[in-house]
């Protein structure tokens, strides 16, 4: 996944915020990026833009080849659904769905049939087996994570978008979310992209982006706990 | 997607309960009304007296009147017509439709007012009767009556009567009775037999048999009849007969089949009246209907934004959205209807009684059950849900996945261009309509101009939210009253977010708008009409006819020679056809009741505030009209008129003035000559008199037992009266369609207000007691009510006065204040209940608990 010169920005006339300046970045195949920042750095606009949920006014974003920018709102829902998942802060699972039917929603979208032994897999991966047929409300915090994650794998798409994804959790499920999202490029090979404010969960990342004011100031590879935490304090955020 | 929607539905019962009950009643309502419509379409069965006939040849009252300027007059729909008996039938006819073959016997038939009274009863007993009809003694076999006692009539003053009406009246052979007529006034008959029909039924006007002779001679006009029945000839085709016998009858004759259809049955006009009353009522339910179920899916989608959002990020197309929506929509409007019609159907019975028991319908009234209303509650629910899911899908579908991604579920919103265009398109039309309707004036103008209230009401739904706003800063002071903390919060709340508002108050205007118009528009009516007898009305009596059917000529004539008696007017009422609208272009022609005066007589006792011309022109072929009517069809004074008289005559009449205090009284009026010639059995429905004269009037009662005499006061109050009886029964509808609306508008309140569970929470996690979030609550509960009133009170009145405008020229309308006071307290309780109560359950919950858990 590649974005070229994006640039972003809301309102008009005097009240105008850019949110991002002429960002260039390539996300190789199988590897795990975080990008951090302080509150309105554009971290989030820069996702939104990378998964086409949102189009930036100047650039272009390619994944497998194709312009995300340039296709209509009907063929990117298309795309989105087959090329890309998404893993939210709240889960964002529909419900009145059992788990089994929040995993399998894109294949209902689709009309296809559901791969019976790729789901089984991704469960077994996720140590969901036992709780398929539950409605979210019945499971826990981590659980519902570990749904949404396989939700995300589920049409075996390019690329992940994770937005804090443990901000919502405790410490110890937070780390067993993080393994499991290391896995889905280590065993998997996917694309990874995480929002997070958490410089713990930026050391499972391959490399980190650090945003501040809409642009990219620093990238810093194999990222550790305390290198990045210090970066954080040395930027004052 | 139907799978997705069905779980959804099924696993969210709690909140698809809400607009289940809100369809089901739409549907349950529907099919009430449907099905008591159609027993009123369907429900008179036509008189039976010409049961043992095989044709009946009428007058056809379907004739053009004349043709304008070569162009045929078109003689379609006519209601007030309809109702009338057909004009009357020259005899020659009669005897060239005896001449066909086929035709075994022909008989004449005379149909007058002749109401028997027993010698001595007073008058206030008449009334009970209801009309009764007299015939000439050979139409006896028409039905066929059997004689039980004594024999056919054979001398003038010879009657035979009704079995049941002698029974009642303890009245049989042997014995004398007076006879009220038109032609004769009163006359003192004695009762020679007693019959009864072959099958007893109740539904034509009670029978009393003359000689033919006598009959005759009391139609006014021997030379014609009211009907002409044909017996075949055994094994004769009806058919066939039929049109051989329309070739001899001629032009301007009506040969009927089916022989219930020849006369006005007893129940005619009720049925007429119960269409009426029907029609608006269900008019008014079913634009109720589509509002609430419009208003509860709109609501329904926007509870489910964050959820719809989802859905977008994983990859559901805009049209996948709407398709869900739409099928979740199927699903609810089919459990509704397999709830609503059944209810529907139910329910119809019980409002039959009620109808009947209010003097509504008539009392053979009853629920005819059919497909078509179920049908059509079928469609109207499914239609209705489709076009609310339709709608609300299109907002669902622009949903952006992003809202997925962000912690706040509600953004801000502002009203779409098209939306504020469609809103301002509406406000102006409803201008339109209201300056229309008040330059057409009179009855029309004022029924145009009933329309405003569906344009205003959605205009007020559109242009909702920036109302709102505004109206909710103009409250919102009063509110702070409730306390500094909660009054604020209230109040910041309703101005952040005027679309909650918006939405919540729409049912309650609509609540509002439609209980004030439909109680205060018919007092408004009765109140202009009040005014307007009032300044017309110069005379010191009235007197009228205790049977409702009116008085003879003899009463007028009785009354001029009194001593004392300075001024008599009669007016008598006679259908008289007329070409509607100006010249060029197609003239349908309408019946109207015009009003038969003596000009002389009527400026003395009526002051109708003549605006053009003088009503002493009223002479032979003169005519008068109202300044409404003759600006809604372009009467000019001076136009000559092409008019049809009751007696099938067509003649066309000077237009002499035109005049304003038209309200209670008539839009048109004729001279007496021209009526007495052309309609010899009218019967004047009220007689004014001037002079010190109670006790002469009072011995008068005695020579006319139908006579009625009332000082000028008195027949004011009695005018209130009679109005107030009907309102009863709008009232008690009103009260039903009412219970509907308030039913809407909890569920609507309520759903809004569960949805704030985790606001309410947070609200509690900050620091708000319990008490504390409910008058906050209560405090926007009091916005919105405030927004409905206000609104619905606008609408309202906006409505009232134009129509009243439009009617009189003054701005009067009649809203007594304990009723409007209770409608508004109504309001404000039924709001507040439907929002604490939800809110309430809310708060009792453990705030922690409401927050940690997931939407």
């Amino acid at each position: 996944m590649t974005l070229q010169s994006v640039s972003k920005s809301f309102g008009t006339g005097p009240t105008s915020v850019v949110a991002l300046r002429d960002v260039s970045m390539t996300f190789p195949q199988g590897t795990f990026t975080a990008l951090m920042g302080p509150s309105g750095s554009g971290k989030s606009t820069f996702m939104h833009c990378a998964a086409g949920l949102e189009r930036p006014d100047v650039g272009a974003v390619y994944l497998a080849g194709a312009d995300i920018t340039k296709m209509s709102e009907r063929r990117l829902t298309v795309f989105r659904r087959d090329n890309m998942g998404f893993v939210f802060q709240s889960f964002n699972l529909l419900p009145s769905l059992t788990a089994r039917q929040n995993i399998t929603l894109p294949f209902l979208l689709n009309g296809r049939r559901a791969d019976r032994k790729w789901v089984d897999e991704i469960v077994e991966r996720m140590g969901l087996t036992e709780r398929m047929s539950h409605l979210p409300a019945e499971l826990s915090g981590g659980q519902q994570q570990r749904v949404s994650i396989a939700r995300a794998l589920v049409t075996r798409p390019q690329v992940i978008f994770a937005d804090e994804p443990t901000g919502a959790l405790d410490t110890r499920t937070g780390t067993g979310i993080l393994h499991l999202l290391r896995e889905t490029v280590d065993v998997y090979g996917r694309t990874l992209i995480m929002v997070t404010h958490d410089p713990r969960a930026a050391a499972y990342a391959d490399r980190v982006v650090f945003l501040v004011d809409g642009g990219i100031v620093d990238e810093m590879r194999s990222p550790t706990v305390e290198r990045t935490s210090a970066w954080l304090s040395r930027s004052d955020v | 997607m139907l799978r997705l929607a069905l779980r959804s539905v099924s696993t969210r019962k709690a909140r698809f309960a809400g607009s289940l009950l809100a369809i089901a009643l739409a549907v349950t309502v529907i099919t009430a009304g449907g099905v008591l419509l159609q027993s009123a379409l369907t429900g008179d069965r036509g008189s039976p007296r010409f049961d043992a006939v095989t044709l009946i040849v009428t007058g056809n009252s379907h004739l053009p009147v004349a043709s304008v300027n070569g162009q045929a007059i078109d003689a379609g729909a006519d209601p007030v017509g309809d109702g009338l008996p057909p004009p009357r039938l020259p005899l020659a006819v009669a005897k060239r439709v005896a001449q066909v073959s086929g035709v075994r016997e022909v008989v004449p038939d005379v149909s007058v007012y002749s109401q028997v009274v027993k010698v001595g009863e007073p008058s206030s007993i008449v009334n009970a009767d209801g009309a009764m009809r007299g015939h000439g003694w050979s139409s006896s076999r028409l039905t066929p009556y059997r004689l039980r006692d004594g024999h056919p009539p054979v001398s003038p003053d010879e009657i035979v009567l009704d079995g049941r009406f002698a029974a009642r009246k303890g009245l049989g052979t042997g014995d004398s009775a007076d006879v009220v007529t038109a032609v004769d006034g009163t006359r003192r008959y004695r009762v020679v037999g007693v019959a009864d029909p072959a099958t007893p039924g109740p539904s034509h006007a009670t029978a009393v048999f003359f000689t033919d002779q006598t009959a005759a001679r009391l139609s006014g006009d021997p030379t014609r009849v009211d009907a002409i029945a044909v017996f075949a000839e055994s094994h004769e085709d009806v058919t066939r007969l039929a049109s051989r016998v329309r070739d001899a009858a001629g032009d301007g004759t009506l040969v009927l089949t089916d022989t219930s259809q020849a006369e006005p049955s007893a129940d005619s006009g009720a049925y007429v009246a119960t269409t009426a009353f029907l029609g608006i009522m269900s008019a008014v339910a079913g634009f109720v209907a589509i509002f609430v179920v419009a208003g509860t899916f709109s609501l329904l989608v926007v509870q489910r934004r964050r959820e719809t959002a989802v859905l977008r990020a994983v990859g559901a197309t805009g049209g996948q959205v709407r398709r869900m929506i739409a099928a979740e929509a199927l699903v609810v409007s089919a459990i509704a209807l397999a709830v609503g019609v059944p209810a529907g159907l139910m329910l119809s019975r019980p409002l039959a009684s009620l109808l009947v028991t209010l003097g509504v319908a008539p009392t053979g009234f009853h629920p005819v059950y059919g497909a078509v209303p179920v049908i059509v509650a079928a469609v109207a629910g499914i239609g209705l849900t489709q076009l609310a899911a339709f709608t609300a899908a299109g907002r669902a579908a622009r949903v952006r996945p992003t809202e997925a991604l962000r912690e706040s579920a509600a953004p801000p919103r502002r009203l779409s261009r098209l939306r504020t265009l469609a809103g301002f398109a509406f406000a102006a039309l409803s201008a339109f309509i209201v300056a229309n309707g008040i330059a057409t004036g009179g009855n029309k103008g004022s029924g145009d101009v009933f329309v405003v209230s569906f344009t205003l009401m959605v205009t007020a739904t559109l242009l909702g939210p920036m109302v709102t706003a505004r109206v909710a800063r103009l409250v919102a002071p009063l509110i702070a009253v409730l306390g500094r903390g909660q009054g604020f919060l209230a109040a910041a709340n309703s101005k952040a977010n005027p679309w909650r508002i918006a939405s919540a108050s729409t049912p309650i205007t609509l609540a509002v708008t439609f209980t004030c118009i439909m109680i205060f528009m018919p007092q408004t009516v009765q109140k202009l009409t009040l005014r307007e007898s009032q300044l017309r009305i110069q005379a010191d009596h009235v007197l009228v006819s205790a049977d409702g059917q009116g008085l003879p000529s003899a009463v007028t004539r009785d009354v001029a020679r009194l001593p004392g008696v300075s001024a008599v007017a009669a007016t008598t009422p006679i259908p008289v056809r007329l070409g509607m609208g100006g010249a060029g272009g197609p003239v349908p022609t309408r019946t109207l009741m015009a009003l038969a005066v003596v000009p002389a007589q009527v400026t003395a006792l009526l002051d109708l505030d003549v605006k053009v011309g003088r009503l002493s022109a009223l002479t032979d072929d003169g005519i008068a009209a109202s300044s409404a009517a003759a600006r809604e069809h372009g009467w000019r004074v001076g136009d000559r008129l092409p008019v049809g008289l009751p007696d099938g005559t067509r003649r066309e009449l000077h237009l002499v003035a035109t005049y304003d205090r038209s309200l209670g009284l008539s839009d048109v009026l004729v001279p007496a000559d021209l009526a007495a010639r052309h309609a010899p059995q009218a019967l004047a429905t009220a007689i004014y008199v001037k002079g010190e004269t109670a006790e002469g009037l009072n011995a008068l009662t005695k020579t006319h037992p139908t006579l009625i005499t009332l000082s000028r006061s008195a027949y004011l109050a009695q005018m209130k009266q009679s109005s107030d009886a009907q309102t009863t029964a709008v009232y008690l509808f009103i009260m039903l369609i009412g219970l509907y609306t308030a039913i809407s508008v909890m569920n609507m309140l309520a759903a809004a207000t569960a949805a704030r569970a985790r606001e309410f929470a947070a609200l509690r996690l900050a620091g708000s007691t319990r008490r504390q979030v409910l008058t906050m609550v209560g405090g926007e509960a009091l916005i919105t009510v405030a927004v409905g009133v206000f609104l619905g009170t606008l609408i309202a009145a906006t409505t009232l006065v134009s129509s009243s405008l439009a009617l009189t020229r003054t701005p009067v309308f009649a809203a007594p204040p304990q009723v409007y006071l209770t409608i508004v307290a109504t309001a404000v309780v039924l709001g507040l209940a439907a929002t604490l109560f939800p809110a309430g359950m809310a708060v009792r919950l453990r705030a922690i608990s409401v927050i940690g858990a997931r939407e």
